[in-house]
């Protein structure tokens, strides 16, 4: 019987330092067929003489540069795939991750989509870092809802549409409370299929203290106030409460170590 | 234990807050809990989180809203109650002169509904990856030719 085609987008912007790293966990995948498509929002390092190396085993795609969000998008324009996965130039895939969500899947053919456990992991340069947060909730495995793990019904897209980039750089953020109150049928694996990798150009750290940058946290902001919008719309008794599928209580852990 | 002169102020670290079209929007980045405040709500919130005194804040509200001080500052105390229990403001250490209270009568005071703090707790798995690890560069995705 033939598997239904998974497209894997990478989108990535001067990513060179890790990114082969995470095209070869997605070629390490046990699951087949695949599809890689890697979105280059015009990278000036050598992002595209890295994937050249991987001739036609890649789709190519090259944009000028508009945010995360919209090298995403242009990924899933591209994309030729039933079930849609993303993951970032700098992360890595558990080689089960696609085959274990298309497992359940299967076994729920009203699922739209599925999400896994994440673990952030820091470089080696970092540790000092990683010390300080040790009993912050950070340092555990925690619910994914981000693109890196994500697998969906390419159809689940046309439903709800694709990322907005004027979200960045919560986009996924957004896009995730979206899908939930349109209805969408969601499972949390309870594995821990992706590895974040946390360094020095992570895309939302912040010099010298706990949290967000200040444009990160604004867009956060943003995210939940037109979510309260959206639902008081639909109820304006009161904006109905999301329902996620059930988690583990990571919660226990939290604040900075001092 | 809350006097008319305690001040609070926002613990930045845990605590993302901005008010967006008249409306206070908090996240307790720590629990995941998020809230909101509207009229009445966002005015206290900004004045609460700003600094001033309860006192200050009861007066501020008497001046333009149709409500009597007293009253006013009941409901500032029983909302501040709730944003202590919530662990979005800190009370401050900071002394300051008192201020002499002062009610002044405004031509155009708008209509009065006590300040109600929802409190929503249904996104905590969602904003579970928010925020990162601190003490990092921030490197934003930028333009090729962007500083």
């Amino acid at each position: 019987m033939t598997q239904p085609l998974i497209s894997c987008i990478v989108p990535v912007f001067n990513g060179e330092r890790y990114l082969r790293e995470a095209v070869d966990s997605i070629f390490q995948q046990t699951y087949q067929p695949l599809e890689v498509l890697v979105a280059d929002d015009g990278s000036t390092d050598g992002t595209a003489t890295l994937l050249a190396s991987y001739g036609d085993q890649i789709h190519y795609l090259w944009q000028p540069n508009a945010g995360p969000a919209a090298a995403r998008n242009s990924g899933m324009q591209a994309a030729q795939g039933e079930f849609i996965a993303f993951l970032d130039a700098d992360d890595l895939w558990h080689p089960e991750k696609l085959s274990r969500q298309m497992k359940r899947l299967h076994a729920r053919p009203e699922l739209d989509l599925c999400v896994t456990y994440i673990q952030n992991f820091w470089i080696p340069e970092l540790h000092p870092e990683a010390e300080q947060l040790r009993e912050h909730h950070l340092t555990q495995a925690l619910p994914g809802y981000v693109t890196q793990t994500l697998l969906a019904k390419r159809a689940l897209f046309n439903r709800v549409g694709q990322f907005d980039p004027a979200f960045h750089p919560a986009d996924d953020t957004e896009w995730f409370s979206r899908t939930a109150e349109q209805g969408a049928v969601m499972e949390l694996l309870p594995d821990v299929l992706v590895y974040r990798r946390l360094h020095e150009t992570n895309l939302t750290m912040e010099p010298g203290a706990r949290g967000l940058v200040p444009s990160a946290r604004t867009a956060l902001l943003q995210v939940v106030k037109a979510a309260l919008d959206r639902r008081r719309l639909q109820n304006p008794a009161g904006p109905a409460p999301l329902e996620l599928p059930p988690s583990s209580d990571w919660r226990k852990k939290t604040g900075p170590s001092t | 234990m809350l006097t008319p002169h305690s001040r609070f102020h926002l613990n930045e670290q845990e605590i993302a807050a901005k008010v967006i079209d008249g409306e206070a929007i908090i996240i307790n980045l720590a629990t995941g809990n998020y809230y909101s405040m509207d009229n009445v709500g966002a005015f206290t919130w900004e004045k609460l989180a700003g600094g001033q005194s309860l006192q200050e804040v009861a007066t501020a509200i008497a001046a333009h809203y149709e409500v009597l001080y007293a009253q006013a500052l009941a409901d500032v105390e029983r909302l501040t109650t709730e944003l202590l229990q919530e662990s979005l403001l800190t009370e401050s250490d900071t002394e300051r002169a008192v201020e002499p209270l002062v009610a002044t009568e405004s031509q155009q005071r708008l209509p009065y509904a006590p300040p109600v703090l929802n409190i929503y707790r249904d996104m905590g798995d969602l904003l579970a990856l928010d925020p990162p690890t601190p003490g990092l560069q921030d490197v934003a995705w930028k333009k090729p030719d962007d500083q």
